[in-house]
């Protein structure tokens, strides 16, 4: 299945939602707010940019934020056969 | 140099100042945190952990020792589920090594415990008392898991606060258990002192999360793609 255009990005910012809310609705926000503070950028633009998510979790949770990646490639990893997610997947865990 | 009666007086007073004042923040971060997710309850059941002990401390200065009691041990369950709920999300990275590892910290207050209490002549009384050094101990161990794994985050200073807290706990319930052993405690007694600083230190800690999750910004963009709610 090709990438639709919006779709792919749409389902990557449901998914980095549900399992930052899964944590705490705080975190969630947080997690929100520090990526359009530090990057400009909203949860759908992490498909082109999995850094941007890696550098906030990370500067929240510390080495913790392995086991937030963990989760969200959990969630995704159905989806890998597309070449966007598996990009996405991949940048997670550079 | 007070007396007695005007030390007991002072340390009650500072007492139900500083529980209630840390009973109001623990209310104001569980508002700030939300209720929702493994963090959300985390917090309810540490404020929960908080109003067992404040109910605790006001049994103690009625002279209701066995119930404040009660509350008290009650008050480390609800702790320890608080360690464990907050701990949940990240329980990919928390190996048995770790566990048994944080575990080896009871060692060295079970030997000083051990060593300071006579058995042969021990009561229920010194039991219970000898107990909570324990149980404190216990306590430490979702503390220092959550800081070896938060090691490099914000989250680090709250985790390093409650831990410190926890610590000043230790350190006052064994030092009741050895002057209350030899019939030297009164209320009012410098050992209440490192109880105090614990509930503000525990205060520092609530604050810190307080601090780190900051209030929802309306008027942010960021706000406009919440697809959760």
């Amino acid at each position: 299945m090709e990438d639709m255009p919006g779709v792919t990005g749409a389902l990557i910012s449901v998914t980095i939602s549900q399992t930052l809310y899964e944590i705490s609705e705080a975190v969630h926000d947080d997690v929100g707010n520090a990526l359009y503070k530090k990057y400009n950028c909203y949860f759908h633009d992490c498909l082109n940019h999995p850094e941007y998510l890696v550098d906030v979790i990370q500067q929240i949770f510390g080495d913790g934020y392995i086991s937030i990646i963990h989760s969200i490639n959990k969630k995704l990893e159905e989806f890998s056969y597309q070449k966007p997610i598996n990009e996405f997947l991949l940048g997670l865990y550079k | 140099m007070i007396s007695n009666s005007h030390a007991g007086f002072f340390s009650t007073v500072i007492n139900i100042g500083i529980t209630s004042a840390l009973l109001g923040l623990c209310i104001f971060n569980n508002f700030r945190v939300g209720i929702h997710g493994a963090h959300g309850i985390s917090w309810i059941l540490f404020t929960l952990s908080i109003s067992t002990w404040f109910i605790a401390e006001r049994m103690w200065e009625l002279n209701m020792s066995t119930y404040a009691d009660l509350f008290w041990f009650s008050g480390y369950v609800l702790y320890f589920i608080f360690g464990v709920m907050y701990l949940k999300p990240f329980v990919h990275q928390i190996s048995k090594q770790t566990i048994i590892i944080s575990s080896l910290v009871i060692l060295p207050i079970f030997t000083t415990v051990f060593f300071t209490i006579e058995l042969e002549s021990i009561n229920h009384i010194d039991m219970i008392n000898a107990i909570y050094p324990l149980v404190d101990a216990s306590m430490l161990i979702p503390s220092i898991i959550g800081l070896t794994l938060f090691f490099k985050g914000k989250v680090r200073f709250s985790w390093s606060l409650l831990f410190i807290g926890m610590i000043m706990f230790v350190i006052a319930d064994y030092s009741f258990m050895y002057f209350d052993s030899i019939n030297e405690y009164y209320p009012g007694h410098i050992v209440d002192v490192p109880y105090i600083w614990a509930y503000v230190i525990f205060m520092g800690g609530v604050v810190a999360n307080i601090n780190l999750f900051k209030r929802r910004d309306k008027n942010k963009r960021f706000n406009d793609q919440n697809l959760m709610k």
